[in-house]
């Protein structure tokens, strides 16, 4: 059996979710051991490694991780195949590349050159969330994998926005746009390292540019807490649901599976 | 006994306007034109003066157009150094009146331009806008690419606002004796060293600087349906060096007089242009050069402040409402201008 932990904020709620899907539903493959480690916010930082086991010492960080965990709050890294970091931004957003103050009529995906994309692309590698999965990897115990929080839903009010330019961009900006994502999984497979990649969303959850997260994946998304209960507000557009845990469970099975025995990464996409 | 002097107030006079005024308290040296609409979408240009000038529009409520922002994950700290919120395209610095022509006959496909690309350690930069790409950028054909998308996003933006702010510069510029095309910078200041021998300097008129200005406005009729207004300023920051074999004195003040005279004919013809006097506020004899920094030519904030209040003494600030189509990450709030010809300073002995 696959075993996997899942450490991050309030995104993790989905994958909780999506344990609770898998569990019940009929899987066509057997689901991966699943554990949990989720704090909310940014308090996942206070993790440390020592002597191979990850633990905080933060008294409220100790407490979310006991009972999203379920067995307490510090886990054996050897006791996984892979640990998946959904925290901080996500390497492969290419809306990372433009600035949601452009007016609507005016929008067009831009051209940026190698040389901004680097910068922006070394700004998404010092993000927190990303810095934590660097820490735990560096601990060199077992392989990290930075997923980062979902894509924005496309029912978003910018999303909708750059879907519509999208649907009718000219092929100079579907190639800009290739470009763009050629070159975040270009240098997310150049600062990969023995024990830190990096993996995108589930290609199935992403609208058809690749771009932002299906709206079927993010309504009806939960927020992080014991009975995981409590609906986001219907115009949260950052959370997602359980059928994206689910998801993202799925898919982080293949990626270990194909990490632990040198296979292709099929975890991996939409690649351009 | 009567005379045309009789009736005017103090500010025509120079003892009562000047002598006896104090340099804080000049708001009626500008009189507008015009009033600044709150739906008029403004673009910005011109020389590094001119980015305090955005900024300043900006953060005071008004609608200023930015074709080209940058990339959201981008750090605020790199942003203007790739050329990024400083104006309302990525053009960087346009000093004159040439090189502002070229851009608008480029954009609009009135005139050839050819490309010139320039290298430096075997990077590429695009000779027009050396400064955007600081490290250049690894092919030609990247850069031929770069400036394919810069002058599409500038078709959209010249053709969208309401309202053009350009700040005169300089007269000097290098031209290529082959094409007449003009660069910003002389080669082998940022990059280029193998054209250095192609260019020739080229100091304009007033003359020449009014016909361009009129030039931009014909084109400016021509491609667009809706009316068009300009406000122009001179820049009051003297030039770092001159190439016209003058002293540099000499030189920045035929720069800044032939700009000015420029401005005051094109104000006195065309009922669109306003001239906010800038120039006047911060080069007041009054003020005995309180408003420079210490190397004389960079404007202190202080300086800039007055300036700008009196500006906005006229044209009243709006308050920001969400609605601008730029944000305060756009255009970024500027304590010392990016302004890449201070690069020649590195020159002198």
């Amino acid at each position: 059996m696959t075993r996997i932990c899942v450490l991050g904020n309030s995104h993790v709620a989905s994958v909780k979710l999506g344990m609770e899907g898998l569990a019940l539903g009929v899987p066509s493959t057997e689901p991966p051991e699943v554990t949990v480690l989720g704090a909310p916010a940014d308090m996942t930082k206070s993790c440390v490694v020592r002597n191979g086991v990850l633990t905080t010492d933060d008294p409220r960080t100790q407490k979310s991780f006991a009972w999203t965990s379920g067995i307490g709050h510090s886990v054996r890294l050897q006791d996984f195949d892979c640990l998946f970091v959904l925290a901080g931004s996500s390497v492969f957003a290419p809306d990372t590349f433009w600035s949601p103050s452009v007016p609507p009529a005016l929008f067009d995906v831009p051209f940026v050159s190698s040389a901004v994309a680097a910068r922006v692309f070394e700004a998404l590698y010092s993000d927190w969330g990303v810095a934590l999965a660097r820490r735990i990897a560096e601990a060199g115990v077992v392989q990290v994998v930075h997923v980062g929080s979902p894509f924005v839903s496309e029912a978003a009010p910018f999303s909708r926005t750059v879907v519509a330019a999208l649907d009718a961009a000219s092929a100079e900006a579907v190639g800009r746009l290739d470009r763009l994502k050629s070159r975040l999984h270009q240098k997310a497979a150049e600062v990969g390292s023995d024990h830190l990649t990096f993996m995108p969303p589930p290609p199935a959850t992403l609208e058809t540019h690749g771009v932002y997260t299906r709206h079927q994946y993010c309504r009806g998304s939960r927020k992080l807490s014991p009975d995981l209960e409590t609906r986001h507000l219907e115009h949260d557009y950052v959370h997602m649901n359980g059928d994206y845990g689910r998801a993202l469970i799925e898919a982080c099975k293949r990626f270990a599976e194909g990490s632990g025995t040198g296979q292709p990464l099929q975890g991996t996409g939409p690649l351009p | 006994m009567h005379n045309a002097y009789s009736d005017l107030d103090g500010t025509a006079f120079w003892r009562t306007g000047v002598v006896d005024a104090s340099p804080l308290a000049m708001a009626e040296i500008y009189k507008k034109r015009w009033t600044l609409e709150p739906d008029w979408k403004i673009a910005t240009a011109g020389s590094c003066f001119a980015q305090h000038i955005a900024g300043y529009l900006m953060r005071n409520g008004y609608n200023i157009l930015n074709v080209e922002p940058a990339p959201s994950a981008l750090p605020e700290e790199l942003r203007r150094r790739y050329g990024y919120s400083l104006y309302s395209g990525r053009y960087g610095n346009i000093y004159t009146s040439r090189q502002l022509l070229q851009l608008f006959q480029e954009v609009f496909g009135e005139a050839s331009v050819a490309p010139i690309i320039w290298q430096r350690d075997g990077r590429f930069f695009d000779a027009y806008r050396p400064a955007v790409e600081p490290e250049g950028l690894p092919s030609a054909d990247e850069v031929t690419q770069s400036r394919a998308y810069h002058l599409e996003r500038l078709g959209v933006l010249f053709r969208e606002m309401d309202v053009f702010v350009f700040t005169m510069g300089m007269t000097e510029t290098w031209q290529d004796v082959e094409t007449g095309q003009v660069v910003p910078i002389a080669p082998g200041v940022i990059a280029g060293e193998e054209h250095v021998a192609r260019v020739a300097l080229k100091n304009l008129s007033c003359e020449e600087v009014v016909a361009d200005f009129r030039e931009i406005m014909r084109i400016l009729d021509a491609q667009r349906t809706k009316e068009l207004r300009y406000i122009l300023t001179v820049s009051p920051v003297p030039i770092t060096a001159t190439g016209s074999g003058l002293h540099v004195l000499a030189a920045s003040s035929y720069t800044k007089a032939t700009l000015r005279s420029a401005a005051g004919t094109l104000y006195q013809h065309h009922q669109a242009v306003d001239y906010f006097p800038g120039y006047e506020i911060v080069t007041n004899p009054s003020a005995r050069g309180v408003f420079f920094e210490p190397n004389l030519r960079s404007v202190s904030a202080e300086g800039v402040d007055l300036t700008m209040r009196i500006f906005f003494s006229q044209q009243r600030p709006r308050q920001p409402t969400g609605g601008s189509d730029a944000t305060e990450q756009d255009l970024l709030f500027l304590d010392e201008p990016a302004c890449e010809e201070v690069l020649l300073d590195a020159f002198g002995p």
